[in-house]
């Protein structure tokens, strides 16, 4: 039988009796979203609110070599240009960033302009550690989109409706003289706006519960009872 | 032979003699800084703290990083400063943090693995106070660790997570929906800029409460992420969890006793994985505290002063001794890392124990801390003093009485000494700076005094030249005060200290009054089992009726109490114990028939189904039995380090006497023989 040599992975080659990962920072020491003239970015319990077709930075404190963007939405995120070392108010701190896209028709009837994501950023520390922070967002089409989306969708439904009318009833012109279809169609656009904040609401909360959950898992102690059964000692 | 004295002066020159302090005690007496003149011993001095800074690490984030374990031996015949240089090092000019562990010699027993002796000297200190700043050790570390630990828990909270800390309102939620998120964010990072300083370490909890933020819940938070980032249950996993959590609840909740439920956790329990020696137990211990003592950039020093005491307590060099205290350094600079250890050797003694080493221990002895800089620093010979270090030891001593005196300005700098004499002092080459400052203490009598002070009158001469009762009456005081004193700063971690003190009590009172059950005269304090913060037991063979009892101490509190209690029944499956019959002792206030009953549930529960089907007792111990049994091992060393002879028999019938009612403690239930029956 042939042999062979013993192959040893890349990754275990240089292996350290590591110290506790406990004492040592797994995070950068600022991370936030502005937008690219350098504002707050407004902060909800379902992450950042980022406008679709805005362009936003990435901005990162502490002893950091270099960011990168490793996990966002590809159709809705897109990266531009390099991360890069800036300085403002003698902070330095490194800058990605990044532009919102808008999403397709369909996807926006769908998720009738809400899309909550997470963008992860990997940063490497000068120890040549690299830390990744998850940060959540939602990702939201601008109000005034959605009024220009709500109208077009209406012309649609009505022109549709009276095609399809005219050629099943033959040519009855007095449907369309009737306030009905009017107001069958006023209604269905007065609604959109009304199921659209419901949904938002719907979705913000779906969104923060979920981050609720993850905060629970992540920052909780599972057993809470850590002082029970203790037991007195006298002399 | 001397300068002129004006007559004017004798009065201020005759308050006291500055040459007195001629010894240093080997306990401090606060009195260091009055004696000390920074110029003698300056080299040996300088050498010690350079080498002393090789083990503050700058930067560290693997094992490796922590330089080796390794000896510096400082050699030096009787007199020539050694424990002074000791203490000059350790009150040292610039007051960067150390920590010097200075060992106790009653604590050493040959039987006991070295890196367990190097624990518990390690745990003591840490739980002992600053000898100049008064802080207690784990408490400026325990702050230092939480600030950072709090930091970095700050830092990883998410954005949204800031959010839920609080628990918003639901009317406030309902508006953070929307926006807002940012003023929840705001404090956690005034909090985080707060905490950057290292300063803040001093008082982490103050600094969370001026920011309106609850300690109890950070410490929550930071005990969470700890649980995240060290998980599963292997012991060293277990050990860092237990050893930060402590340390969080010491500053955080103010939790007093956290280092003490550090020590009594069970750090074998969890460990599924393989089955640990007690030994790699206490060596992942020594790891995880040598750990955070780096994170702080705090060296860890052992000096071992007093060889003699140690090595010759009787007065002559006991071979075994010397070897297994020299093989187990030899074996902790092997096994261990970022330790340095100081020897403080008299130079025929270090050459006769040296003797008895293997050539294992000669070779790890001799290899020396590399210090950057200089050359390997491996042994540090004391020499006698120069003639300038002599002329600036006299102005240094003289400093505070030339000070009251008028016209101090004109005085020679060997004022009150002729040059002369000084320099006839400094010349004496084979003479040690103790009897060099006898001289300098004789001269200044005979010069100030007119040699009043050193006449002594022939009723306070001692005609006899061995230690007399009323001698042994005020040892014995003292080892009892001193005794009380450590009892009471921690006195369930005095486990080691008390098997010890028991066998030796024992072992000294030999051989009993015929009525009573013989012993074999070899009693041993034994490590048993694998528990090293519980398992010891003093192990006494009885010939008549022929039984092995093994004695132990339930001293632990808590939820440590059954851990402990198991520990003992350790002695019946022990390799070495093999005991037939357990005695434990339970020191208490209760005076119930059963004793049994009036243990806590959980180790009442430990003792019914360990103590099943073997013969094992429950005994109270009040606390003037402990002290006793405590204060022996001082008292004996004491006894022995007088310079006159003590005669065994007096010593035995001492110890019957004042020890009488701890021997009904360790009489053997009477149906136990060896076979058990």
């Amino acid at each position: 039988m042939e042999t062979e040599v013993l192959f040893t992975p890349e990754h275990v080659r240089t292996r350290r009796c590591e110290v506790s990962p406990a004492l040592l920072a797994q995070s950068p020491e600022t991370l936030s979203i502005t937008t690219r003239r350098g504002r707050e970015v407004p902060l909800a319990l379902a992450g950042y609110r980022l406008r679709m077709g805005g362009t936003y930075q990435i901005r990162v404190t502490g002893p950091v070599r270099d960011i990168r963007l490793i996990g966002f939405p590809r159709l809705l995120v897109q990266r531009r240009g390099d991360p890069r070392e800036c300085s403002d108010d003698h902070q330095q701190y490194w800058c990605l960033e990044f532009r919102v896209q808008r999403a397709g028709l369909f996807s926006m009837v769908t998720h009738l302009g809400i899309f909550p994501e997470e963008l992860e950023i990997e940063s490497t520390l000068l120890d040549d550690r690299k830390v990744s922070v998850c940060v959540p967002v939602v990702l939201e089409l601008g109000f005034t989109w959605k009024i220009v989306l709500l109208l077009v969708l209406w012309a649609f439904f009505l022109s549709v409706s009276e095609l399809i009318s005219a050629a099943l009833w033959d040519h009855r012109v007095d449907l369309l003289r009737s306030p009905a279809p009017w107001l069958r169609a006023l209604l269905l656009a007065m609604l959109y706006p009304v199921m659209t904040l419901a949904r938002r609401v719907y979705g913000l909360r779906k969104r923060a519960r979920e981050l609720q959950q993850h905060y629970q898992a992540t920052w909780q102690l599972p057993d809470q009872d850590a002082h029970a059964g203790v037991e007195s000692h006298c002399i | 032979m001397s300068a002129a004295i004006d007559e004017s002066m004798r009065s201020i020159l005759c308050s006291y003699n500055p040459f007195d302090d001629v010894a240093r005690p080997q306990h401090a007496d606060g009195r260091f800084l009055q004696v000390h003149v920074p110029t003698v011993l300056r080299g040996p001095r300088e050498q010690l703290l350079a080498a002393i800074e090789a083990y503050r690490v700058r930067q560290f984030s693997a094992l490796v990083d922590l330089p080796a374990s390794r000896v510096i031996k400082v050699l030096g015949d009787r007199g020539a400063g050694k424990t002074h240089l000791y203490e000059a090092v350790l009150h040292r000019a610039d007051g960067a943090p150390q920590l010097l562990i200075s060992r106790e010699t009653e604590d050493y027993d040959e039987g006991m693995p070295f890196e367990e002796y190097m624990f518990q000297l390690l745990m003591t200190a840490l739980n002992g106070r600053h000898p100049l700043h008064g802080y207690r050790f784990f408490d400026a570390l325990s702050g230092q660790v939480t600030r950072r630990l709090l930091l970095y828990t700050l830092r990883e909270l998410g954005p949204t997570d800031r959010m839920f800390v609080t628990g918003p309102s639901p009317w406030r939620r309902f508006r953070l929906l929307w926006r807002g998120g940012e003023e929840a964010g705001r404090k956690f990072d005034e909090l985080a800029t707060e905490l950057r300083e290292p300063a803040a370490a001093a008082d982490v909890r103050r600094v969370c409460e001026r920011l309106q933020m609850s300690p109890e819940l950070l410490a929550d938070l930071m005990l969470a992420r700890l649980s995240r980032l060290e998980p599963g249950d292997s012991t060293q996993s277990c050990i860092r969890r237990e050893l930060y959590g402590a340390m969080i609840r010491a500053v955080m909740l103010q939790d007093r006793d956290a280092l003490q439920g550090f020590l009594e956790a069970d750090y074998q329990a969890g460990s599924r994985a393989r089955v640990l020696h007690r030994a790699d137990v206490v060596r992942q211990l020594l790891h995880a505290v040598r750990e955070v003592c780096a994170l702080v950039q705090l060296p860890v020093v052992y000096v071992f002063d007093n060889m003699e005491g140690l090595l010759a307590p009787a007065g002559n060099l006991q071979p075994r001794r010397a070897a297994a205290f020299l093989e187990g350094l030899a074996q902790a600079v092997d096994h261990t890392r970022g330790f340095l250890f100081l020897v403080l050797f008299e130079r025929g003694l270090y050459s006769q124990a040296l003797m008895h080493a293997g050539t294992f221990a000669r070779s790890r002895l001799d290899l020396g801390v590399h210090v950057p800089g200089r050359c390997r620093v491996a042994d540090v010979e004391l020499q006698p003093p120069t003639e300038g270090e002599l002329s600036d030891l006299v102005q240094g001593r003289m400093a505070e009485l030339r000070a009251q005196l008028p016209g101090a300005d004109s005085l020679p700098v060997s004022f009150p000494f002729s040059l002369q004499f000084l320099n006839d002092v400094g010349q004496l080459r084979d003479q040690p700076i103790r009897g060099k400052l006898e001289m300098l203490r004789e001269q200044y009598s005979r010069i100030v005094f007119g040699r009043c002070d050193v006449a002594v009158g022939p009723a306070e001469v001692v005609s006899s030249n061995e230690v007399t009762g009323q001698e042994l009456e005020r040892i014995w005081e003292d080892a009892l005060l001193e005794a009380g004193r450590s009892l009471e700063v921690a006195w369930t971690d005095q486990q080691a200290n008390l098997t010890r003190g028991l066998s030796q009590l024992v072992q000294l009172a030999l051989p009993w009054p015929e009525f009573l059950p013989q012993f074999a005269p070899e009693c041993q304090a034994l490590p048993v089992g694998d528990n090293p913060r519980h398992g010891f037991a003093t192990l006494l063979r009885c010939t008549q009726p022929p039984t092995r009892v093994a004695i132990g101490f339930l001293l632990a509190a808590g939820k440590g109490m059954p851990l402990d209690l198991r520990s003992k029944f350790a002695a019946f499956s022990d390799e070495k114990a093999r005991a037939s019959c357990l005695i434990v002792l339970w020191p208490t206030a209760k005076s119930s028939e059963d004793l049994v009953s009036a243990l806590p549930e959980k180790t009442r529960e430990a003792w019914e189904s360990s103590s099943q089907q073997r013969s094992a007792c429950l005994r109270a111990v009040d606390q003037i039995s402990l002290r006793k049994i405590r204060a022996l091992p001082l008292f004996v060393e004491n006894a022995h380090q007088q310079e006159v002879s003590l005669s065994s028999d007096l010593l035995r019938s001492f110890v019957r006497e004042r020890c009488a009612e701890v021997f009904s403690l360790v009489i053997p239930p009477q149906q136990v023989t060896e076979h058990g029956n």
